[in-house]
This record gives structure tokens, sequence and C-alpha cells, in this order.
């Protein structure tokens, strides 16, 4: 009913007669949300990548990369901070709660079935943080039968050995799924460096994780259960001209998540219990350990015909070890919501949300939001939607902010935000081609962002600043589906984030946040004949100011990747290879000041897959 | 068609982008005026030089960068001018940048050998660089502390002597050095030692003993040293006999990297504190035994210097949210007056002063 924003799925996908239960019930309550879900092609050529490499790469979000591949990788989505967006796995928080920000280096796009980006104030929808916006991954999206195989091999430029293997079975009520990862970078790339250059050091990386995954169903019921258990050793790369850093880090993540759906006689009624544990380690140190456990229920039925209601809530607690924090730290959150959409008239949805949070020892505030989709055309070669969304959002402090010592301030009040966005959907098709278009309007206050200042010795974080936000997002995509098949998608997005805020910096008062690009645009040209594939994504990142008074900026810079592939095919058989050839220009360029980055490199990646269905 | 419509595509962009020609590094005139010592937000990699001239009242922001053509890539901690010499003493990128002190061209680097260096003095040809060591991610301390001493002429290291307790500031006073011993913050030194030196190489002459944690170091008109400490003491020590003459307690200070500074005729003594939740400048004149009230009080204090004219300047760091400016105030009468402020790098902590 309300227009889900996806590209047109490829015919090419290799996973055949799946049935899928619905990834996520916010499908029918998005109208007025903004959701983008990546195709499952171009899901398939990035496989190799991290999910940060994906996403700055194809979209219009902007990932600040600490460096070359394996290195930090956080997203600013619509002009926020890193903190402003949550990633959910199944739709469990996976950020981390010390930091308050999710590292995307550290999710293999090899484990993704699906990736779902809603843009704007969605707090309502899924909880504390996306004042910016939410990204939803999945590693399972439905039950497969008969047997299915998947191994793929990368080597590329400096020392990059990526490997992947998944198996999966499925029979009667069961469906099993296990996949493997290693990948391993050394990022010995040539940096230009006062006139001559030198080996980049102390910038390898190398990740490794399995993923177990089994769905049982049994009638109305259906139990999914998946295990991620990740590692990520790597170096942090210092800045240009540091030759001597010796400087790492150490990740463990183990994410559990146990899913019940039962289909009840009038309605649908799921529960869900995950457990998350993450440990990181900065050198020799002793580490800071998380552990939460998430419980969560929800009940969705029909009241009226053609409306939805869904209600439910989630109830988290969390433990920590981190030595810096004032000894036993513990937390207890939980949050409750209601849902209700459906069709005002034939060419109107609506959809009201209003969700309450509350965590121990921070006021939280209700977050109501409010959207409609309006079908000004609905037709077989042309729909034409107006989608409108005005909610109010929050971000809860996090750990480090309420806990750390010294200077930790657990008074620290959650950042609220207003947002309202407009856009414009056209999807048509012709005999042979189809295409999409939008374009976004956003308009939102942030208030009571925390800013760490001195506060006599130490320093601590305080309510201060005010940001407002103003931009416009466009997207389109082509489609030729002759032979060769030609697409063609794009995107452009403009977004001028302005601190509202003389203190403590009075020259930083009307000036955009630093590392928040004005202009970010995308292009891709994907073509396909017999065999042959090609695809193009040229990506252009605005210039970016290193610091909030807009004196001091990085360029803009444009990074252009080329991948050619092969593909053979036999009965329920397919091996793919590609060549592809990164920052093509071999620009010399930086996402973050002074952390240098790869010249052209070069990888050759195989993937073969195997599905048997009964 | 289609397959050649993707080509086309492709090679319109290359075209599109082209090559970017750089621009070539501006040059500088030569000018008298303040150099502001920006430190830099830590591990940023963002701290730099900007010249301010005094007669022209302009500001000319990161001259390393824009007479180099390449970026510093360091936090600076302190700075030195020494002849024609500027002296950038570097952290994370741990190095000693040798820079001519009117042009602002690259001379030399020092990249290797040090680590985590704070401080330098120079005697001669030989730069002495205090270093704190390397940082333990276990401890939280510094291990191996030393001072390191760099020939001018060829940049190598002639010798590195390995210290005990963690050492902060150096100063060279007719032909001996002293280093102010400051320690680790929950176990502050106690002593100010003085060296000499044979071709470079330090040998240790003596250790006064001193109130706990001595930080900064200046001389003044009567050729006598004065130490503050971050446990709150204003120390005066003869150089000649090596003994405290003149010990003052319960001075207000900032408790750690303490920033002091003498004027240029070495008469009066300015110096940055913690004072009610924020910062404030203290003063006192050398023949003097008593602070007085605040001079200027405010917030985000990070730098101080005085020049000829006893006009104050005071680095304001901005909570190190983007960059940073100068207070500037006329000291020389009763009372102080504001002057123009000034923008300047990220978190400015010192300043020099050229002819």
């Amino acid at each position: 009913m309300s227009c889900c924003l996806c590209v047109a799925a490829q015919e090419d996908t290799i996973f055949l007669d799946q049935v899928v239960i619905p990834g996520s019930f916010l499908t029918t309550y998005d109208a007025g949300v903004e959701v983008k879900q990546v195709d499952s092609a171009r899901l398939f050529l990035a496989q190799a990548q991290s999910l940060g490499d994906l996403l700055q790469q194809q979209t219009g979000l902007y990932l600040r990369q600490y460096g070359a591949e394996g290195q930090n990788t956080s997203v600013s989505f619509r002009g926020t901070t890193p903190y402003h967006t949550i990633l959910q796995w199944n739709g469990v928080d996976i950020n981390s709660p010390s930091l308050g920000q999710a590292d995307f280096s550290g999710i293999p796009v090899f484990l993704l079935e699906e990736i779902t980006l809603y843009r704007g104030g969605a707090s309502s929808l899924f909880g504390s943080g996306s004042i910016g916006g939410n990204i939803q991954i999945r590693t399972r999206s439905g039950f497969r039968q008969g047997l299915s195989l998947v191994a793929m091999q990368q080597v590329g430029s400096f020392g990059k050995w990526h490997s992947g293997l998944g198996v999966g079975y499925g029979w009667r009520r069961w469906s099993i799924a296990a996949k493997a990862y290693h990948q391993q970078i050394e990022n010995d790339f040539p940096v230009r460096y006062r006139g001559s250059s030198y080996l980049q050091n102390n910038a390898a990386s190398e990740q490794q994780g399995v993923l177990l995954s089994t769905i049982y169903r049994a009638g109305r019921q259906q139990w999914l259960f998946e295990v991620w258990y990740h590692q990520h050793q790597r170096a942090l790369q210092p800045l240009i001209g540091n030759r001597t850093s010796t400087d790492g880090l150490r990740d463990h993540n183990l994410r559990m998540n146990l899913r019940h759906q039962w289909h009840l006689r009038h309605g649908l009624l799921e529960s869900s219990l995950s457990h998350i544990r993450d440990q990181q380690w900065y050198n020799n140190g002793s580490g800071t350990h998380i552990y939460r456990t998430v419980s969560g229920m929800d009940y969705e039925m029909s009241p009226l015909a053609g409306w939805q209601l869904r209600t439910g809530g989630t109830w988290q607690w969390l433990t920590t070890e981190v030595a810096n924090y004032t000894s036993d730290t513990s937390q207890w959150r939980s949050d409750q919501y209601l849902l209700l959409s459906g069709a005002l008239f034939s060419w109107m949805d609506v959809a009201f949300t209003l969700r309450k949070n509350w965590m121990q020892g921070v006021k939280a505030p209700f977050t109501p939001a409010l959207g409609w989709d309006l079908w000004l055309k609905k037709g077989q070669t042309l729909r034409w939607a107006w989608k409108t969304l005005a909610s109010a959002n929050f971000r809860a402090p996090t750990l480090n902010e309420l806990f750390w010592e010294p200077g930790g301030n657990p008074l620290l009040r959650p950042e609220r935000s207003k947002g309202v966005e407009t856009g414009w959907y056209f999807t048509g098709n012709g005999k042979r081609e189809s295409w999409t278009a939008s374009l976004t309007g956003f308009r939102t206050w942030v208030r009571d962002m925390a800013i760490w200042v001195p506060s006599g010795q130490y320093w601590s974080p305080t309510n201060i600043q005010e940001v407002h936000i103003h931009g416009l997002e466009t997207d389109a995509a082509w489609e030729w589906q002759g032979e060769p098949k030609l697409k063609v998608w794009g995107n452009w997005t403009f977004t001028r984030s302005i601190n509202q805020t003389a203190f403590p910096n009075a020259r930083a008062q009307g000036k955009q946040l630093a590392y928040v690009p004005v202009h970010k645009s995308t292009l891709g040209v994907v073509s396909s004949y017999r065999r042959w594939g090609l695809q193009s994504i040229f990506s252009h990142t605005g210039k970016r100011f290193t610091e909030s008074a807009n004196e001091r900026a990085l360029e803009g810079f444009m990074v252009i990747s080329c991948t050619l592939s092969h593909t053979w095919d036999w009965p329920r058989q397919r091996l793919v290879g590609q060549l592809a050839i990164e920052n093509l220009l071999n620009a010399d360029y930086q996402n973050y000041e002074l952390r240098a980055m790869p010249g052209r490199h070069f990888s050759l990646k195989i993937n073969y897959q195997f599905q048997n269905n009964q | 068609m289609k397959r050649n419509l993707h080509f086309f595509i492709l090679l319109s962009f290359l075209f599109w982008v082209g090559c970017k020609d750089q621009d070539p590094p501006q040059v500088l005139p030569e000018v008298a005026g303040v150099v502001i010592v920006n430190e830099g937000n830590f591990l940023s990699g963002d701290g730099s030089i900007d010249l301010f001239d005094l007669e022209t009242e302009t500001r000319q922001a990161d001259v390393f960068q824009t007479k180099n053509g390449f970026a510093l890539g360091a936090n600076i901690q302190n700075a030195l001018v020494h002849e024609d010499l500027l002296l950038l003493v570097c952290n994370a990128t741990d190095k000693l940048e040798v820079l001519d002190a009117t042009t602002f061209q690259s001379l030399g680097v020092v990249e290797e050998g040090l680590a985590t260096p704070f401080d330098v003095a120079v005697a001669g040809k030989y730069a002495f660089v205090t270093n704190w060591g390397t940082f333990n991610s276990e401890t939280f301390a510094y291990d191996d502390p030393k001072i390191v001493t760099i020939n001018l002429t060829d940049y190598s290291i002639v010798a590195t002597l390995r210290v005990e307790i963690q050492p902060q500031h150096i100063l060279v006073v007719e032909n001996q050095i002293f280093v102010t011993n400051v320690g680790g913050w929950s176990s502050p030194g106690t002593t100010v030692s003085v060296f000499s030196h044979q071709n470079g190489a330090l040998s240790k002459t003596a250790d006064i003993t001193v109130p706990a944690g001595p930080d900064r170091l200046v001389t003044d008109k009567n050729g006598k040293i004065w130490v503050l400490s971050t446990r709150g003491h204003l120390v005066r020590i003869d150089p000649v006999s090596r003994e405290v003459e003149f010990t003052l307690s319960d001075v207000p200070v900032l408790g750690f990297n303490e920033k002091m500074t003498i004027d240029p005729s070495g008469d009066r003594l300015f110096w940055l504190a913690s004072h009610d939740e924020a910062n404030a400048v203290f003063t006192m004149r050398v023949a003097e035994s008593q602070v007085g009230a605040a001079l200027v009080s405010g917030s985000n204090f990070y730098g101080i210097g005085v020049d000829e004219n006893e006009t104050l300047y005071i680095g304001e760091h901005a909570a190190f949210q983007g960059n940073g400016s100068v207070l500037r105030y006329d000291v020389g009468g009763a009372t102080p007056q504001s002057l123009e402020t000034l923008a300047a790098g990220r978190a400015p902590n010192g300043f020099l002063f050229l002819k």
C-alpha cells in the first residue's frame, strides 16, 4: 500500500521461490517515512565490501572513513552526527552503547540479505537515536528449501584476501544456514608525503566471523534463531607522516537473536529475545565490555478494514565492565509504542505513531510522528505519490556521557529534535523500461545537543548546542530490459546543517557542522550483455569543513570504480568472476583529515553458488 | 547502442573530472609580528602556526602549510625562536620541525628517536628535547622518559639521556641546562635537574629540590630562574648557587601543563590558573612577594604571552570546538584594558614575538 522506494530487483537473483516472511512490519507503517532498500544485484556485487564502503560509495549518506579498508567508519545521515543514527540487526540496536555510534567497517555485506535505509526522524518507529535515520540489516530474509551453497574468494591490491563460505539446508519445517567469512588486508599502499612517498604503515585489518541461523515453522508459528560472532583485529591507521605508531584495536562481538511469530486468529504476535556482548581492547588496555539483554513483544491486528494497529515494547538490561566507569555501572531501558496506520481514503494512507522511552536515570520524552502518503496518480504505467512526515525524536545520552570517570554527567538530558519532510515519488514503466524518481525536502531542528566542555578540572558533557538542518535529496533510476540490459541510477543530496549556538565558540555560530558535506552525489551505470556485465560507479563527496568555525576544510573528492563480470550458468549452479578497479583516476584524497586513502587498486573475485530446490 | 551509451557516460565523466592543478604555495613577506602557536586537537594533527602582523593588524593562518605546501600533521606542544630558527616540538606525529624564523620554510625535521617530545632548548648548534616517553595503555603512564640531543646542522640525534622521571620544560641559562621534572599525575616530581653538556652529551651536575610538580621555567631581569609548579608553588632559584632563594605557596595554578610567561624586560610574571570554575590570569613583579587578585578572568584560557608594549595575549581554546581566539589586553596601566580579539587556529597555547 505505501510506496516502498525499492529500486526494481534484478531478475537474476539466484535464490528462487523463497517464501518470504516480511522482513519488517514497518513496510506497512511507514506512510511518510522515506525508505530505501539496496537491491539484491548491487548487494551481490558488493559482497566482499563492508557495509560502510557500500553506503559511502553508492548512497547519499556520508560515511567518515578514518583511513583505508577496515578503519573506523561512521555515518552522517541527513546532516547529523554518527550519534544520531542507529544500526539495527533483526530490529535490535547494535550501536556501541558506550560511544553511541556504529562502526560500519565491521559489518560484512557477505552476511547481509537485506539493507534498508529509513531516512528522517523515524525515532517513533524504532526507538532512541534515529534523529538522522535508521539503518536496518537482516542476515536472513526467508525460508529456503533444499540445499544451497555459496563460496566467495577475492584477492586484491595491498594484501587483500577475502573469503566467504555459506551453506544452507531446508527441509519440511526446518531451514538451517551457516556462513563464515575471513577478510584481511595489509593496506601498505603508497602515501604521498613532503614531495616523496612512503608505504602506509600500521593500517592492516583482519576480521572473521560466523553466522548460524535456524528457522523452524509449524502451522501458524515460526521460530527464528540467529547467532553472529564477529572478531576484528586492526592496526589503527595513523596520521599522514607518522611512521612510528603501533596502536591497534581489537573487537569481539557476539550477537544472538531469537524471534517467535505467531499468527493468531485476529492478529500477529511477535516476541523476541536478544543478547549482545560487545568487547573492545585498545592496545594492551583492560578493554571495555558491555553486555545487553533485550526482550521485545509486539502485537498487530486490524481493528477496521484497511487499518492496522500495532503495539508493543522492548525491555533492555545492560551491564558493563569498563575501567573508566564508576564500578558496576548498569542500566535498564524500556519503551512502549503504538502505531496506527490505514487508508483514510483510497488515495491517502496515514500513519500515526506514539512512543515513550524509559531509561534509568534519564527523562526521555514522548516521540510522536504523523505521516501520510497521497497517491496523486495510480496507474499501470505511472504512479505518483506525495509523502509527508512530521515527527519529534530524541537521542538518549551514551554510557560514556553519563558514566565516564572523571567528567561523566549523570544529569545529562537527551537531545531532542523535531522534523518535517515532504517528498514526491514517481515510478513508471513502459514496455521494456522502468524508472523511478524522487525528490524530498527536509528540515530538522535539534536542541540540547551534548558537547564536552571544561567544567572545573575536568571535561563534562553539557546540553548546549542547537542545530538547524535543511536539505534536499533526489534519487532516480532508469532501467532498460532489452538486450543489452542497461540501468542507470543516481542520487544527489544537499545538506545544510547549521550550528545555532555561540557558546563555546562564537565563530562557530551560523556555520556548517564539521564533516557534513553540503553536496554528495553518486551515479551508477550497470550494463549486461549475454554473460558479461559492467558496473561503473562515480561517487562524489563535496567539500567538508574539518572544524566548526569553517576555517579549515578538506576538498571534495570523486572516486570511480569499475567492475567487469562474467557469469557461467549451469543447472542449479552459477559461477561469477569479477575484475574490479577502484579509484580509477588514482585520486589523492582524504575522507577524514590526514588519513591517507589508497590510489588506484585492483581486485579479482570468484563467486560460486549452488541452489537445489526440492 | 546501449553498450556504447555506457562507455560514453564513463568517458564523459573522465573528461569532466580532469586533473586539478595544485596552487603554488603562497610566498609570505618577511614581517615582524606575533607567531600564534596553535596546539591542535589531540590526535587530529591540526596544529598550526599563524602569523599576526602587528603593523597591518592582519593574520596569516597556518603559515606552515601555506609556505611549505604540505600539512604539519601534528599537535604543537611548545615552540622556540633561537636566532634565525623556529623550532616546533610536535606530538602525534612525534617530531621536531625546524623552520626559518622569517620565511617559515621547512629546513629540516627529526622524526625518529623521539617519544612524546614536549619542550626544547638550544645551546650552540645543539637542541635538547625533553620527552615524556611512550604511552602505556595499561598503566595510563609514560614509560622511559628521556632527553634527546639533536645537532641542528645535520638534524642527527647526537645523544639520548634516559631519565627517571617525566621531564617537562627545559631552559638554557648561561652554560647550564635546567629541566623541571614534573613527574606523573599521582606521583609528581620534586626536583629541577641541572646539566652541563659536552658536544651535546648531557651530564647531570645537580638536582635542586623544589615543591612538588615543577613545571614552567622563565628567567628574569636579574638572571634568576622562576619555576611554577602544578601543586601551586612559585619558586625562585639562583642559577649560580643552584639554590632555592624564595618560595611562595598557595599560588593559583592550572594543575597541569602550566602556562607562564615573563614580559620582555624580565620584570613581571604572568600565568594562567583555574579560578572560580573557569580561568584567570595572575601576575606578580619579580621584586614582589605576594600574588594579588586575578588580573583578567574568563573561560577556556590555554596560552599566555606578553609583548614589549605590555600587551597581554591569552589563547582561548573554545572548548576545542573548532578554532579558538586570542584575547588581548593592555596591562600597562592600573587596570587591564580590553583590546581587539584575534581569530586563531585550534587551541592556541603559546606566542612567540618576532622583532
